[in-house]
């Protein structure tokens, strides 16, 4: 791992250079691909900018988190991106960007999480472009989203508002179908989601005066799978390969390029490609930033402070499991089903809609044959969803005798650090005892 | 077999159809409520017992997460935050189909004379709703709470209350729980009445009149006329219900304030405030109550302040 | 006709003696446990600083936290509607008054007249109020008289970015092993309280801007809140007493 000022992380001290002043404080990876996945990221800003300047139709989803920007790729002068993205700007920029505060001023304080900070980056115009169309995922998404998304409205927006029901399983007797991600769902509600995004297309084509046909829409589903696939390849090997091939942070960064190919496909698929190279070459001469015996960990939800999961790794853990809530944006599409059914059923697979013992179940399925040791929930400040899924966790890994520890993580962690750092520490040492106490 | 719920959106007329006891919860948790949880929603997984039938209302996260796992047989509702479109209504029927196929499994019949069950409600809504506008603020909220409780209404006609210089507020919130009605003699002590009663236990969430030949015609259409299209809250998107039904307040009761009461917990309504302000109709004021004496002094500031700068 | 205000706060009452809408006698005492005592004592010694007996008062208003038990008040008000009315009478044409009190800071707005338009109190949270300060202090070493002594002190304040007490009082220990100085980290507490107590303020305050309570007193205090605020901040003279003021004349009528 390599800090800001060694010599091969020249693009980073730009980013620092440019206001990102946490930077100064993280590690990083110092493979060239790893370093232009930050690049990527961080640059995206620049990206939507140009695109709207160059008379590009510049689309800001809000909540669903991966679907309607595979619908607005298929528009080609189109682009999405996801305001709610500006959640952990406070962070990256140690809070000097002045995004809470603006969202203070607005009322919307200390009370609701971390995504309040959009309000500050529209409010100011900083940090993203004002987008031509804002589309919010509302229903059984977060009651802190709803309510920023609300208070977006009131400074004028007209977001175009479409409902994402609560997951649940079909009723006895009930029609139902296979989720990808393997779940059953109601047909009913996947003909409900399929309705409300059918009303996003059109919506969405008479906007950019681009009609959305079903071919077009194939292709981009076609395009955005390429993409799942790839960070679900790099995610495997990140989480099941014995020596640690990835950061935690940098795997964290992969997710999130699911959610919208950080609106350059192309270019997206190229990082992918770099960074899957770089993983499985370690692993196939296995070697990782990490010993083999590192704890491995479960990780329930993104931190609001990057530097948290880089904590992990220094007190000797690894993460072997995630759920950064970005489950539906890695989700392969189904490209035999009708797209717009297709996109549906994916937006389902979103954990964040249904009980916290749902999702709680599936991250625990999808992780447990990775040898997880323990669990951290990572609780965003002010979340709504915060008071219940540390318990929820605490159940469904109670018969694996998986110890769990919930920590408050702060958008700057340092004034908690002595806390985060001592449960993280005291966590890890529990289940190395456990190891050499287990038959 | 008895059914509680904790939404102004299911309504109990659909319930007694299916044979069953309709009962809404209108009942803060007993216990401390630990950190986040509002007490409301934590109150409805304490009256849930063994025997009862229950339908959890996802209209928050606090109720929509907490979902699995009760000791009864529990019905999960969607209920859309969406409201202005037609497949926002769709779900909201679908969703009320789908609750009689539960309350039918679960000792309920078919729903019988669904329509006799509308009107019959209706009028009991109609008595309670000329109370509201009559009587004392806390004597009003009884009524709702005793009607949502157990359907009954009170048997007498109530007796418009004289002017009493008191300046006329609404009250706006999520549900009061009952052993906090003391809230309204508080408000009445600092020089206010509350003459709208926005909480969701209190006539903000009562159903609208129902179109009578629509429940003739087309029973399930009626409800979600008068349940899903007309009930205002803070979770609905767009959330302009709320503003309209202030804008009646202002005009027909005359009312000069707002005061803002969520639970400490509640991010939907802790969210209304500054779209309140925004809106600059009325001046606004959030009072929140954790129930220690320290905090009735602080409210009582707040709304005293209030009562001398309209006064 | 003599008049005069008792404000009991929940840190200190405050009592003032008016004649003729002049201030002729005033007087500071702690709250402590019984505050319709000190709330006696502070008025007699207000009287006496006058040159008064207690009778000699016509007319007395209570204001504050306290106000329900001070003794022999003839009215009792808020303080909200007491700071403004001291306010109006020591700084007319002010459109906006802030104090910080010890458990509720409080933004007013004054209509042209200089009556109370709209307010705005922080919520349950001790953020952006006296109370934070005294926290604060504590971890300092230090009371609020000596934290003030520490504000004023100080050249570049530091960053402090949690406005949690809990939060902030662990930030303030993590800062002192770095070696930032209590005085950098004193005015950094004034800086993230005014920010707070801005963001109370929500909309744009348009007009003059009126500082009063007991923190208006710590140095630099004003300063942060008008850059936080984006306008100019006046304190008045003795700006603790500006609630008590407004009581004696409230209760002259
Ligand atoms: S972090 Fe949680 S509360 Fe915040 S926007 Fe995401 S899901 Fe909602
Ligand atoms: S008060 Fe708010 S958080 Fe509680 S149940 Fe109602 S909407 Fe949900």
């Amino acid at each position: 791992m390599i800090a800001l000022d060694h010599p091969t992380a020249g693009v980073l001290r730009r980013w620092h250079a440019a206001g990102n002043l946490r930077l100064a404080d993280l590690r990083f990876d110092p493979a060239p691909e790893c370093l232009a996945l930050w690049d990527f990221v961080l640059s995206e800003e620049d990206r939507l900018r140009a695109a709207q300047a160059a008379g590009g139709f510049i689309v800001g989803a809000m909540k669903d988190l991966g679907t309607i920007p595979v619908l607005v790729a298929a528009i080609p002068r189109a682009r999405a991106f996801y305001p709610d993205g500006a959640w952990w700007l406070p962070c990256l920029q140690r809070q000097s960007g002045g995004q809470l505060a603006a969202a203070d001023r607005l009322g919307i304080g200390e009370g609701f999480c971390p995504v309040r900070a959009l309000l500050g980056c529209y409010a100011a115009g900083s940090d993203f472009p004002s987008p031509d169309l804002d589309i919010c995922a509302v229903g059984a998404t977060c009651d802190d989203f709803s309510a920023v998304a609300q208070r977006l409205a009131g400074l004028g927006r007209d977001p175009l508002w479409w409902e994402l029901p609560a997951f649940r399983a079909p009723d006895p007797g009930e029609a139902a179908v296979t989720l990808p991600n393997g779940e059953a769902a109601p047909a009913v509600l996947v003909a409900a989601v399929a309705a409300e995004l059918q009303r996003v297309r059109v919506a969405l084509g008479r906007a950019t005066g681009t009609a959305l046909d079903d071919l077009a829409l194939r292709a981009s589903i076609r395009r955005a799978n390429q993409v799942r696939a790839r960070v679900r390849e790099i995610r495997e090997l990140a989480l099941g390969a014995p020596y640690s091939p990835l950061p935690a942070v940098e795997l964290l960064l992969t997710e999130i390029l699911a959610l919208h190919f950080c609106s350059d496909l192309d270019r997206c698929l190229e990082i992918l490609d770099g960074v899957q190279a770089v993983v499985a070459d370690r692993v196939a001469r296995g070697v990782g930033h990490q010993p083999a015996d590192a704890v491995r960990v479960l990780w329930l939800n993104p931190v609001a402070d990057l530097r948290v999961l880089q904590w992990l790794e220094e007190a000797g853990g690894r993460l072997a499991g995630t759920d950064f809530m970005t489950a539906q944006a890695m989700a392969p599409i189904s490209e035999d089903l009708p797209p717009i059914t297709a996109l549906a059923q994916v937006a389902l697979c979103d954990r964040m809609i249904g009980s916290d013992r749902r999702r709680a179940a599936l991250a625990v399925a999808e992780a447990r044959p990775r040898g997880i040791e323990t669990v951290v929930v990572a609780r965003v400040p002010g979340a709504s969803h915060g008071c219940s899924e540390g318990p929820a966790m605490a159940q469904a890994v109670a018969t694996m005798g998986w110890p769990v520890v919930s920590i408050e993580v702060p958008v700057v962690a340092d004034a908690a650090s002595g806390q985060i750092r001592g449960r993280l520490e005291a966590l890890l040492e529990t289940a190395l005892t456990r190891r050499t106490v287990r038959p | 077999m008895r059914v509680l719920f904790a939404s102004p959106f299911i309504p109990p007329e659909f319930i007694t159809a299916h044979g069953h006891r309709p009962s809404r919860v209108l009942s803060a948790a007993a216990t401390d409520c630990h950190q986040g949880r509002c007490a409301v929603a934590a109150g409805f997984d304490e009256a849930l017992v063994r025997g009862d039938l229950g339908i959890v209302v996802g209209s928050c996260d606090q109720m929509r997460r907490s979902a699995d796992g009760r000791v009864a047989p529990t019905f999960r509702f969607h209920l859309p935050a969406t409201w202005t479109t037609a497949n926002a209504a769709r779900q909201y029927g679908d969703e009320l189909q789908r609750l009689s196929v539960f309350l039918q499994r679960h000792g309920g019949h078919a729903p019988a004379d669904l329509a006799t069950h509308l009107l019959d409600h209706d009028t009991r809504r109609a008595r309670l709703r000329t109370g509201c506008s009559l009587l004392p603020a806390r004597a009003a909220a009884e009524a709702i709470a005793a009607y949502a409780v157990s359907g009954v209404v009170p048997a007498s006609d109530p007796v418009a209350q004289p002017p009493d210089g008191r300046v006329p507020i609404a009250l706006l919130g999520g549900p009061l729980p009952v052993a906090a009605f003391d809230l309204y003699d508080l408000i009445e002590g600092c020089g206010a009445r509350v003459v709208l009663d926005g909480c969701e236990s209190g006539e903000r969430g009562l159903a609208a009149p129902c179109d009578r030949r629509l429940a003739a015609d087309d029973p399930l259409a009626a409800l979600v006329d008068s349940y899903f299209l007309a009930i205002p809250d803070a979770f609905r998107r767009p959330d302009s219900l709320i503003f309209s039904w202030l804008e009646r307040g202002i005009a027909e009761r005359g009312v000069r304030a707002v005061v803002v009461r969520p639970d400490p917990w509640c991010d939907l309504w802790r969210a209304v405030v500054p779209r309140l302000h925004d809106w600059g109709r009325l001046p606004v004021v959030l009072v929140e109550s954790d129930g220690e004496s320290g905090s009735r002094a602080r409210l009582a500031t707040r709304i005293e302040a209030l009562t001398e700068m309209l006064g | 006709m003599i008049t005069a205000g008792v404000d009991g706060g929940s840190r200190a009452v405050k009592a003032v003696v008016v004649a003729d809408g002049r201030i002729i006698g005033r007087a500071v005492r702690d709250s402590g446990p019984q505050p319709a005592l000190v709330a006696e004592a502070c008025l007699a010694a207000a009287c006496a600083d006058a040159g008064l007996e207690r009778a000699a008062v016509s007319r007395l208003a209570a204001t504050g936290y306290a106000r329900a038990v001070i003794p022999g008040a003839d009215r009792r008000v808020t303080e909200i509607t007491c700071h403004a009315r001291g306010i109006a009478a020591l700084l007319p044409g002010t459109r906006a008054v802030v104090e910080v009190g010890g458990q509720d800071s409080k933004v007013i707005r004054l209509d042209p007249n200089g009556r109370v338009a709209d307010f705005a109190m922080n919520d349950r949270c001790a953020a952006g109020t006296g109370r934070f300060l005294e926290v604060v202090a504590a971890r300092l070493g230090t009371d609020l008289d000596g934290f003030a002594v520490l504000a004023g002190a100080a050249g570049e304040p530091a960053a402090i970015s949690s406005m949690c007490v809990v939060f902030a009082e662990s930030e303030i220990v993590g800062l002192m092993a770095q070696g930032h100085a209590r005085e950098a980290l004193a005015a950094g507490v004034v800086a993230a309280v005014a920010a707070r107590v801005a963001a109370l303020a929500g909309r744009e305050l348009t007009g003059p801007i009126a500082f009063t309570g007991g923190v208006a007193r710590i140095p630099g205090f004003a300063d942060a809140l008008a850059r936080a605020l984006g306008g100019a901040v006046v304190v008045p003279p003795q700006p603790q007493l500006t609630g008590a003021l407004g009581a004696a004349l409230i209760a002259a009528g």
